[in-house]
């Protein structure tokens, strides 16, 4: 990325903490409702570790839940792909567990997993599927008819028609629904921290926000926030940076 | 005969009749180019022949190993030119040294001897149909079915691929139907040029093209060529 791309968004940042600075000290804002930039500063800074340390659990949580959803929805992709009878029977099951809030699922995956880890990995699983699958089944069946003529006339079985063709032009495609599937591991991570994990001994970013919050200590939960958001930007970064990396050394043309 | 076609008829699923009749025969090693007015059949003949799509009635046939050349080139972005070129042989499992040297002789024949290794998006729309030309040839085939494969190219180098297509039909004695909608291409070409009439395509007229061979682009400047063009371009006139 060049330096000029940073400019912008570091000048809005500037912009932003100078805008919510003032506005605490014009309006005289008390620190339970807002508290100051500086002083959440001053938070990260001395709960560096604990923050560092609560990433990072959330960080194995939504990375989990990423690549189980990357490939369980590839497979369920490949499978739909194989025939509009199977797709239209599926794809409704598919919506339910997109449209369901995942609050309301939460309960029912603690009853039959437990409280801890499985469970709250699931969560994270279950909330980025949906952009993987629809991903993968769009550039499956968007090939263009020209190529499968192309195979048909090389006797090619359906088999070879899914490996050597269909298959690699879908990459573009489920690299775009897992760019989308990247920042929402994050949030199924902390709602699954929320529902399941927050007796556990590996504390991530939601047992966090829940503390600072009973404490009342305001400037450390707006911490832990900033945390969660940076761990997104990290998540999508790395998978945006994979992505790249990909469509280079496989000459792929990047689908928008 | 290489390729015998007879009374072959062919709808569209709505019941739009789109060929009437069609009789064709074609020799070995013959070149025989299709015009007629746009959408008027001539890409749905050379897909019957490919099997590419079903005939209602009628009978053909084609004695010997075809391969086909759409109007793109089809390439598959993430292979190399070799690679693409290897596509066909890796589908029949053949995937030794001997497919290998075969895949890159195909490429030195389309003059792509040096591009072996890149990839379509590094290549010239030019050199991207050579590589889907030499991806055809790559199989041996005896017949070659080539639905205007030049139509997106620029004059100067549908020119140089006319050329090198004349230089394999000589050195490898393979049998070209070309469907195209350049007269200059067509009469540069052929041996004989079938005139195709409005949907649903009857043949109208053939017209034998009489210059000499081996053809070098010299030829279009000669009066025989300009009489011939304006000779397609009369009975072309007469069906749109």
């Amino acid at each position: 990325m060049k330096l000029k791309e940073f400019t912008a968004p570091l000048l809005f940042l500037i912009l932003f903490i100078i805008s919510w600075d003032l506005l605490i000290r014009v309006f005289d804002i008390n620190q339970f409702t807002l508290p100051a930039p500086l002083a959440v500063l001053e938070s990260i800074k001395t709960n560096f570790s604990e923050l560092l340390s609560a990433g990072t659990n959330s960080f194995l949580i939504a990375i989990s839940g990423f690549i189980l959803s990357l490939i369980i929805g590839i497979i369920i992709g490949l499978i739909m792909s194989q025939s509009r009878i199977i797709e239209k029977s599926l794809y409704p099951y598919a919506i339910f567990l997109q449209c369901v809030p995942i609050v309301a699922l939460a309960p029912i995956i603690i009853l039959w997993f437990g409280y801890g880890l499985p469970a709250m990995i699931l969560i994270s699983f279950i909330i980025s599927l949906f952009p993987i699958i629809t991903s993968t089944v769009n550039g499956l069946t968007s090939i263009k008819q020209d190529y499968l003529d192309l195979m048909k006339l090389y006797n090619a079985s359906p088999k070879q028609i899914l490996f050597k063709v269909r298959f690699p032009s879908a990459i573009p495609y489920i690299i775009t629904g897992a760019k989308v599937s990247a920042g929402l591991s994050v949030v199924g991570a902390i709602i699954g921290e929320y529902f399941a994990g927050l007796s556990g001994k590996a504390r991530g970013l939601a047992y966090l926000i829940r503390s600072t919050e009973q404490n009342a200590d305001f400037p450390y939960m707006f911490a832990t926030i900033i945390t969660a958001a940076l761990l997104g930007l990290v998540i999508f970064s790395l998978t945006g940076l994979t992505s790249n990396q990909i469509i280079k050394r496989w000459h792929f043309q990047e689908r928008k | 005969m290489q390729i015998k076609v007879k009374n072959l008829n062919k709808s569209f699923s709505q019941g739009k009749q789109i060929l009437k009749d069609i009789n064709l025969s074609i020799r070995e090693g013959e070149i025989i180019s299709i015009l007629g007015p746009s959408g008027c059949g001539k890409s749905t003949l050379l897909r019957v022949l490919a099997k590419l799509e079903e005939k209602d009635s009628g009978e053909f046939s084609l004695n010997g190993s075809m391969s086909f050349v759409f109007q793109q080139s089809l390439l598959l972005e993430w292979r190399t030119a070799l690679d693409n070129v290897l596509l066909p042989l890796e589908l029949e499992k053949h995937t030794n040294e001997d497919a290998i040297s075969r895949a890159k002789a195909c490429l030195e024949l389309v003059s792509l001897g040096d591009n072996l290794h890149q990839y379509p998006e590094e290549l010239s729309g030019g050199m991207q149909m050579r590589v889907s030309l030499a991806r055809a040839l790559v199989t041996k085939p005896e017949i070659m079915l080539l639905d205007e494969p030049f139509a997106a190219l620029d004059e100067m180098t549908r020119e140089r691929l006319n050329e090198e297509l004349l230089t394999l039909n000589v050195s490898k004695h393979i049998t070209l139907l070309l469907v195209t909608h350049n007269i200059f291409e067509a009469v540069f070409m052929s041996d004989r040029i079938i005139i195709l009439g409005e949907a649903p395509a009857e043949i109208v007229n053939e017209i034998e093209v009489t210059l000499p061979k081996p053809r070098k682009l010299e030829h279009r400047a000669s009066p025989e060529f300009a009489e011939l063009v304006g000779k397609v371009q009369k009975a072309l006139r007469s069906v749109i």
